[in-house]
């Protein structure tokens, strides 16, 4: 902010001395401008009497001597106290008359200011003309005669000496002439453009001398104003002078012509001292106003911005997280206002910041004690997962320790009873032994089934009844199945009925050997039901409409499953109580292990309950579509 | 099946690896009574290193896989490994719950034939087409 103050003041005091500086040139100027204006006139004037001259009845007049003329001339002159000389030519350029009687006679026809007042004109020297007869220069000013028939009868003229012209322009000045802000006087030139100083203020002795490096000083500087309307100032400085110079030249004296030079120089360093004062005074004047400004300045900006940052600081704290620090900002303004509000505000937050505190030091006890707790339970699950693996090991160990326990004592027991059935180089049995050796045979048979049968069950407890799973022909594995079940049924007078609708093309994707084991578990199951002389048995196999699964059902002609009794069937060691009808004895693990290894397949095992005339179990398997087929 | 003896001359030799004696028993007695020479070893290493002095003269050999210290499976494995397999017709028999699955194994690595136990003699006998 002191900055652009500063910057403006100074540029401001800049414009402001260029500015004194135009106007002390300007005023130079038209100092130079009025001068020459009067000098014209003075001039011009002389120019005028001629003409009037000219035009009187006395000059024409052919009644009156040219002595009388002369007389008049004479004393008309002293009228207007003009130091000068009037000469009268005839129209052939010859004088015939002269205030001073000298040199009449002489023949001027030749001369500019013959030949213009011949033309009519009124006509004047625009450059000054040594005169012998003066001694010095003069400049002449000329105008036609007329007759009383208005043709020109002769020629007056009138010769002015420069010497005159300086004392005309002595008057014009006055000495006391003075720029308001200088005390010394202007040196003021008058100079003819060939160099002749026609007046001077400040070097008398140079008067009405040629002096070359004035002439050097107009031409060369630019003073002088060929083109007054430019209406521009034109001003040099050399040498510490200021040069204002302005020019008349052709014709009349004038602003237009060539012929005169005034030239008005200022000493600089005065001049501009002066201005110099007058901005120092300004600059500290500024100075004052400056540093007064940045005093009220900071005044103010304590009272503003003082609780401003106190408050902000606070605002930090409080954004950090201390919300205990008491805000206090003493300003009786609204920054005043707004730190009180602001002040409740940390209260309340404050406030509300240690109930909430107090709440999530609560949670985070509770949190704790929550984590522990998992951690503890997941230790626990960690264990009994740990457990639970060694359990299945230990179970998998189990099952195949029982399985080489429980079958190896039944390869000899069954090789040797199988010895003694056929082996003729033992020796014949006897009908007798051999009953009872049959009747030891089909109960390690059924030992063994018993064996194998828990053995699956187990499998399918522990999960680990594992499938061989092919693509397997519908055909093929019903075909199998047949042959199978016919020999099951060969030797017990039981019919089979076969009813197979399937497509060469449909195919399973199963284990085909436990497939045949549920067909042959619930085929056994109803041999052990059906009537000894006329036992039936229906098997059906089809494809389901939407061709997703096939449908496998046997049906037998036994008593049929009391409805109550359905649901049960697929339990474990569960068998309806009709142990009088018990031929086959089976172990009570066959339905069981026929749901397991349907569900495994991903089909479905049921008793169809509506049928009344037996038992009827149905299981679906899953159809292999045509792309599984291909891949 | 192709095992040795049963297309071109009849079985004179068999080589029965099992601990259990009642079953080495019985398989020596059915052997017997078959004509057959039938050769008992329990030890599995024993068993190992009889198969591998055997120069052909063992026309079946009989290996329990189940067998303790120095198991059926061990055997296999070696002779697996020293490439003996090829050679020799090897009848495992096992009460494994394996699945079907190691049943095939067992074939593709070169068993000729997986006996299930209990097996009846009569399986035996229609493997070795007595």
């Amino acid at each position: 902010m002191i900055c652009s103050i500063s910057l403006i003041s100074y540029i401001g005091l800049e414009n402001f001395t260029k500015t004194m500086r135009l106007e002390i040139v300007n005023e130079l100027r038209l100092i130079a401008i009025n001068l020459m204006d009067k000098l014209s006139r003075q001039l011009f004037e002389r120019t005028a009497d001629i003409a009037f001259l000219s035009t009187n009845n006395i000059l024409s007049n052919q009644n009156i001597t040219l002595f009388d003329k002369m007389n008049y001339l004479r004393s008309m002159e002293r009228a207007v106290k003009a130091y000068s000389y009037i000469s009268i030519y005839d129209k052939k350029g010859l004088k015939i008359g002269d205030t001073r009687n000298i040199l009449i006679g002489k023949n001027d026809s030749k001369e500019p200011f013959f030949q213009q007042a011949l033309k009519g004109n009124i006509y004047h020297d625009s450059t000054p003309k040594m005169s012998q007869a003066f001694n010095q220069y003069v400049i002449q000013f000329s105008a036609p005669i007329y007759g009383k028939d208005r043709q020109i009868q002769g020629v007056v003229v009138s010769g002015y000496p420069i010497n005159k012209i300086n004392d005309i322009f002595s008057k014009i000045i006055t000495p006391q002439k003075q720029i308001n802000i200088n005390s010394n006087p202007i040196k003021i030139d008058l100079v003819t453009n060939n160099g002749t100083v026609i007046y001077s203020n400040n070097d008398r002795k140079s008067i009405l001398q040629t002096k070359p490096e004035l002439q050097k000083l107009i031409l060369e500087n630019d003073i002088f104003d060929k083109n007054p309307s430019n209406n521009e100032l034109r001003h040099n400085i050399i040498n510490n002078e200021i040069i204002v110079g302005t020019a008349q030249g052709n014709g009349y004296l004038d602003y237009k012509g060539s012929g005169w030079s005034l030239i008005l120089r200022e000493n600089a360093d005065t001049i501009f001292s002066d201005i110099q004062k007058i901005a120092n005074q300004f600059i500290i004047a500024a100075a004052i106003i400056i540093v007064i400004s940045i005093i009220i300045i900071l005044l103010i900006a304590r009272n503003i911005s003082l609780p401003i940052s106190k408050l902000m600081e606070k605002t930090i704290e409080l954004g950090k997280g201390d919300y205990n620090s008491e805000i206090k900002v003493k300003s009786s303004d609204e920054i005043g206002d707004l730190s009180i509000k602001f002040e409740n505000m940390r209260k309340e937050i404050n406030k509300v910041n240690s109930n909430l505190n107090k709440l999530v030091e609560e949670r985070t006890i509770e949190l704790k004690e929550a984590n522990f707790d998992l951690k503890l339970k997941e230790e626990n699950l960690h264990k009994l997962n740990k457990e639970l693996i060694m359990a299945d090991v230990a179970k998998e160990e189990f099952m195949s320790m029982i399985s080489h326990e429980l079958k190896t004592p039944l390869v000899p027991a069954r090789g040797y009873l199988e010895m003694l059935l056929r082996q003729k180089k033992i020796g014949e049995l006897n009908e007798k032994q051999k009953r009872f050796i049959d009747i030891i045979y089909r109960n390690i048979l059924k030992v063994e089934y018993l064996v194998n049968d828990v053995l699956d069950v187990y499998k399918l407890d522990i999960g680990k009844l594992k499938l061989s799973k092919k693509l397997v022909n519908i055909g093929h594995l019903t075909d199998s199945i047949e042959n199978d079940l016919r020999l099951l049924t060969n030797d017990k007078h039981i019919k089979l009925n076969f009813e197979i609708v399937v497509d060469k093309n449909d195919y399973i994707y199963c284990d085909q050997k436990r497939i045949e084991q549920v067909f042959s578990n619930l085929i056994k199951n109803s041999i052990d039901f059906v009537p000894d002389d006329f036992g039936k048995i229906d098997i059906k196999v089809e494809i389901s409409s939407d061709k997703s699964f096939v449908k496998f059902s046997v049906k037998d002609n036994g008593p049929g499953i009391p409805v109550n009794e359905v649901d049960n069937l697929f339990q474990k060691f569960y068998q309806i109580d009709t142990s009088s009808t018990r031929k086959h004895g089976g172990t009570g693990l066959g339905l069981v292990i026929c749901k397991g290894i349907v569900e495994a397949h991903g089909g479905k095992i049921w008793i169809y309950k509506e049928y009344d005339k037996g038992a009827c179990f149905i299981f679906t398997l899953p159809l292999v579509n045509d792309k599984v087929q291909e891949m | 099946m192709s095992i040795k003896g049963s297309n071109e001359s009849p079985i004179q030799r068999v080589l029965v690896i099992d601990d259990n004696k009642d079953t080495t028993e019985l398989l020596e007695d059915f052997f017997e009574s078959e004509d057959i020479e039938c050769i008992v070893i329990n030890e599995g290493r024993k068993g190992l290193e009889e198969i591998r002095k055997d120069k052909g003269h063992y026309d079946l050999i009989l290996l329990d896989l189940t067998i303790p210290e120095f198991s059926g499976w061990d055997i296999f494995k070696k002779l697996k490994e020293e490439n003996l397999l090829e050679s020799k017709n090897i009848i495992i028999f096992t009460a494994s719950t394996k699945t079907n699955n190691g049943i095939d194994e067992l074939i593709k690595e070169g068993a000729k034939y997986v006996l299930k136990k209990p097996f009846s003699l009569e399986e035996l006998r229609k493997i070795t087409k007595l």
